[in-house]
């Protein structure tokens, strides 16, 4: 049985991509630090704050763990819609539909009552709006035939101005834009640390994302359809159908991970909230593989890189957009090196 | 309402004219990509580097046309990235352009703050001044909205154009459709797809360059981060509705051009909705443009899919 486990998990196969991940973000870092070098700062120190500081301390590794909840959801999310071939590049939005379905909840006179029920029913309301807005962009592409990648871009541009107009206009407290706190937020692990119990939701979202992509019908249907749609309207599958439930799974994940921007982290909608996560999550999916395991390393790492950035900035100077200049490094010699292992691997057919 | 008169139509479709520019650029320059099979989503980072360059070149040689070149040849050279990733190494174009955007945003904020630190506001530039072409503009409502234009606008028109014309007329056209409709025959009768590929995104990255000069010297005057918010994909739903036309997209341009300067006037103005929505409304507009228009479309045959010489 265990035999049979690593010899599944274990196969050349494997061990290339796992290579091919690691050069990569080698590479990536390599050539990060010719931008640090840029800014008249240290490569050997930038990369000590960014990536070794945060392990120093429970509160410094909490930090992380407030960018690890949301980015693994997305990441999550936006892999279902990879698996059939398409593309949510809607995670801004669908996240801050999210963060507006729990700041809804969390700040009603009923939410004190209800105390951390509240939490509950704020996921649901966040999962519900996420599924919504994505199911909007799926709509569309079905009905009119409209490219999604375009039509879900400019939705976020939408929900950014909508949310704005929500929190100047209808939620605002003071006189900052932005809503009242919410009553009730996810309980700290630790006394002295952000981390919270939404990382082990998180958590338990990966592994059902392992069963339904690879133990379900429906999994294998959606992975068939990526695979070849002939295939899969051979076997009975609805591409149209599939399409619309990829999109729409990949909406409730980013509006749960908007629940928890506003339920574990700001406490608050207020603009910004979906802070780049809906593309960070496109990088985790693909630096993970589209495995759960896969995503879950992917999203702890682009976490770190994140939160490190910060830490980064205030002691060395260098701006915090390095972090999203690093991701996109890293996707692209991702691509590179499938791209060259696939050719060298022809070649040796060919022979 | 009187404020609707004569004179507040015409300063409002002039101003039309000039927010168009950008997008007429860049929507000229996404017209050859698409129609030599490379999807254009790029765009929106090429502008991004032709912004900011530009913005940087005009700065510290004081010359706004060395500013212009500067910002061309910045998408020109940024658009590279994707060319390579998308045409040679047959990665999906989708991502690849994708990735190649957040990289932009991140590299331009970057440099941004490199360079000059971290205040808020940019010394600005002064901008293109308008001249006034003779007689034609004194054609009364007409004159007052096309020529009375700066350099920069009578240059984009221009070269949607010629762009027009080179697609149609010549052999070169004919190239470009076939490498996009066919590459397997393109091939075939002697033409290096890959090259011909790489070089029209490469001049796809030019026009997204000139493209993001003309928001930095054209209206604005300096760089501020993220400063093509969206204009990239609008300019691709532009294309899509023009039919890969660049004359088309001159209109469609003026179209959503027009848009754009109706919200920020009814924001000065002082309008009874809330500016968010004003905001948003090209976005609105784009999102139902591609749902009527979308559909339905006689697409380049092989746009977006990857050519492998050697497969079959």
């Amino acid at each position: 049985m265990i035999e049979n486990l690593l010899e599944k998990y274990l196969n050349a196969d494997l061990l290339k991509k796992l290579g091919i991940m690691l050069a990569s973000v080698a590479a990536a870092i390599l050539v990060g630090s010719i931008f640090v070098l840029m800014s008249g700062a240290d490569p050997l120190e930038a990369y000590y704050y960014m990536i070794f500081k945060p392990f120093s301390s429970v509160t410094s590794l909490g930090e992380v763990f407030i960018y690890f909840t949301p980015l693994l959801l997305v990441g999550l999310g936006v892999c279902f819609t990879f698996h059939c071939k398409l593309s949510n590049l809607g995670g801004e939005g669908q996240i801050l539909f999210g963060a507006l379905g729990m700041t809804l909840i969390g700040i009603s006179p009923a939410a004190k009552a209800l105390g951390p029920f509240s939490l509950v029913l704020g996921a649901l309301a966040g999962i519900l709006f996420g599924t919504l807005y994505a199911a909007l962009a799926a709509w569309f592409r079905a009905l009119f035939n409209a490219s999604e990648i375009v039509i879900t871009l400019m939705l976020n541009y939408i929900a950014e101005q909508f949310i704005s107009y929500i929190i100047f206009y209808h939620l605002k407290t003071g006189a900052e834009p932005q809503s009242a706190r919410i009553a009730f937020s996810i309980p700290k692990i630790f006394p002295n640390s952000r981390i919270n119990y939404g990382v082990i939701a998180a958590l338990i979202l990966a592994f059902v994302y392992y069963i339904v992509v690879y133990r379900t019908k429906f999994g294998y249907n959606l992975r068939t359809l990526g695979g070849s749609r002939k295939a899969a309207k051979y076997g009975g599958v609805s591409a149209k159908r599939y399409y619309f439930y990829a999109m729409m799974i990949s909406g409730a994940f980013c509006g749960l991970a908007g629940m928890m921007q506003v339920a574990g982290n700001t406490g608050r909608l207020m603009s910004g909230v979906a802070a780049d996560f809906g593309f960070g999550g496109i990088v985790v999916a693909l630096l993970g593989n589209l495995h759960p395991a896969g995503v879950v390393i992917a999203a702890f790492f682009m976490a770190l890189v994140s939160a490190g950035a910060v830490t980064m900035q205030v002691k060395t100077g260098i701006p915090t957009s390095f972090a999203s200049i690093l991701e996109a490094l890293i996707v692209l010699f991702i691509l590179l090196g499938m791209a060259l292992s696939s050719r060298i691997d022809n070649r040796k057919k060919v022979k | 309402m009187d404020i609707f008169n004569l004179t507040f139509m015409s300063a409002l479709f002039a101003s039309g004219v000039r927010q168009a520019v950008p997008l007429i650029f860049g929507s000229t320059g996404d017209c050859v990509s698409e129609k030599s099979g490379v999807l254009g989503i790029g765009i929106e980072g090429e502008m991004l580097f032709g912004a900011l360059f530009a913005y940087i070149a005009a700065l510290k040689t004081g010359s706004l046309w060395a500013g212009v070149l500067c910002g061309g040849l910045a998408g020109m050279v940024s658009a590279l990235i994707p060319a390579l990733w998308a045409v040679l190494l047959q990665q999906d174009q989708s991502i690849t352009c994708i990735m190649f955007n957040i990289f932009a945003a991140g590299f331009t904020n970057f440099i941004n703050r490199i360079v000059f630190g971290t205040n808020i506001a940019n010394i600005p530039v002064p901008t293109f001044s308008n001249i006034p072409i003779p007689l034609l503009s004194k054609i009364p409502f007409v004159g007052e909205v096309f020529f009375n234009q700066s350099l920069l606008t009578y240059l984009s028109f221009v070269s949607a154009f010629v762009t027009f014309f080179v697609m149609k007329k010549t052999k070169l056209g004919l190239q470009l459709t076939s490498v996009g409709e066919d590459p397997r025959v393109a091939q075939a009768s002697g033409i290096n797809v890959y090259r011909f590929r790489i070089l029209c995104f490469m001049f796809c990255g030019f026009m997204a360059g000139l493209a993001g000069a003309s928001l930095t010297l054209g209206s604005i005057g300096t760089f501020t981060e993220g400063i093509t918010s969206g204009r990239g994909f609008i300019c691709l739903t532009i294309v899509i509705l023009a039919r890969w036309n660049p004359l088309i997209a001159i209109l469609a341009s003026l179209g959503f051009g027009s848009v754009e300067a109706l919200q920020i006037r009814l924001q000065v103005l002082g309008s009874s909705l809330p500016y968010q929505f004003l905001i948003a409304l090209p976005y609105l507009i784009t999102v139902v443009v591609l749902a009527i228009g979308g559909s339905n479309l006689r697409s380049p045959k092989k746009l977006g899919v990857p050519f492998d010489k050697e497969s079959r």
